[in-house]
């Protein structure tokens, strides 16, 4: 069984990477297009789509801290990579995923564990953090 | 924890800032060429009559315009206010007697389902057609329901296009939230 921590920084990888790839294409071929900017509701999707997609495959116990400090340098160099954020940018990108991140992957860790304590669904999983992602990109007005 | 378990996102995040870092050196020449075609295809339409545009430079005093582009019947002005959660873009087709004849947002980040509706709400964004700067919302524009914020926004920002045609600019663009 492969570590918590590596598939799921793994994930939030190639989740946002993929994110950013096809914004570049699409800014390339249709410029009329809004593309979403890189802000706290960007950074909480696709850390509920990574946390999502993990939590289909069984994993061992990983490390908070680790997850967090490697979602940072996630958030921090790919969207610079992208040219999403300026240069002078990233460690504030960085600093913002990192603690989004780890609030969220607690938040949703929690309620894994409710939705198979309750013997739901394994599928629940998806309208919770839907619904997480809702309460954060309400909250963002406020916080940015 | 093993170190090792370390490695592999470590090495996607790598790989994915190559392909990402390439991929937009790559393509920079051409997504600059696209966007002038489409700015032009849009600034066309939004002051209907117009042939050709001019960039200007804006020296005056209002933050909210951003730029300003000059034809024979009128100016497209690009505007930038801030909403709920982001800036709100517009383009402004405003004829030469301060009459809006177009608009459209180019570019915002408000809450989905909320917000984010002034961007296709036709009904919305339709009010704001022949206004003369006096566009109000509760009084002859009504605001996008549970978007008051960028409804006052997209205002705003209206109000000053049509300022800079009639000479009455602006001199603030902070957000008063509950005005």
């Amino acid at each position: 069984m492969k570590n918590r921590t590596t598939i799921l920084n793994a994930a939030l990888a190639a989740v946002l990477g993929i994110a950013l790839f096809i914004s570049i294409i699409v800014k390339t071929m249709c410029p009329q297009i809004i593309i979403p900017e890189v802000n706290i509701p960007y950074i909480a999707a696709v850390s509920l789509a990574a946390l999502v997609l993990t939590s289909f495959v069984k994993t061992e116990k990983g490390c908070p801290i680790c997850e967090a400090v490697l979602a940072g340098i996630t958030f921090g160099v790919l969207p610079w990579a992208a040219g999403a954020i300026a240069g002078g940018e990233l460690l504030k990108y960085a600093l913002v995923g990192a603690i989004v991140f780890a609030v969220l992957n607690e938040m949703f860790k929690a309620m894994v564990k409710r939705i198979d304590l309750a013997g739901a669904c394994k599928g629940a999983v998806i309208p919770a953090a839907f619904a997480l992602y809702l309460a954060c990109q309400c909250f963002a007005g406020w916080m940015l | 924890m093993k170190v090792k378990s370390l490695w592999m996102p470590v090495i996607v995040i790598c790989m994915f800032a190559a392909i990402l870092f390439g991929t937009k050196a790559g393509t920079a020449g051409a997504a600059q060429v696209k966007e002038q075609e489409e700015l032009n295809t849009l600034m066309l339409s939004l002051l209907p009559g117009s042939t050709s545009f001019t960039e200007e430079a804006y020296e005056g005093e209002d933050a909210n315009i951003k730029a300003v582009y000059r034809a024979d019947n009128g100016c497209v002005i690009m505007t930038s206010t801030y909403g709920y959660a982001s800036d709100v873009v517009m383009l402004i087709g405003v004829s030469n007697e301060g009459e809006v004849k177009g608009l459209v947002v180019r570019d915002m980040g408000e809450t989905y389902g909320l917000g984010a509706k002034a961007l296709s709400d036709v009904d919305f964004l339709a009010q704001y057609l022949w206004t003369t700067g006096d566009a109000e919302i509760g009084t002859n524009v009504d605001a996008l329901s549970g978007a008051t914020v960028t409804s006052k926004a997209v205002t705003r920002s209206v109000n000053s296009a049509v300022g800079f045609m009639t000479g009455v600019d602006a001199a603030t663009s902070a957000t008063t939230w509950g005005e």
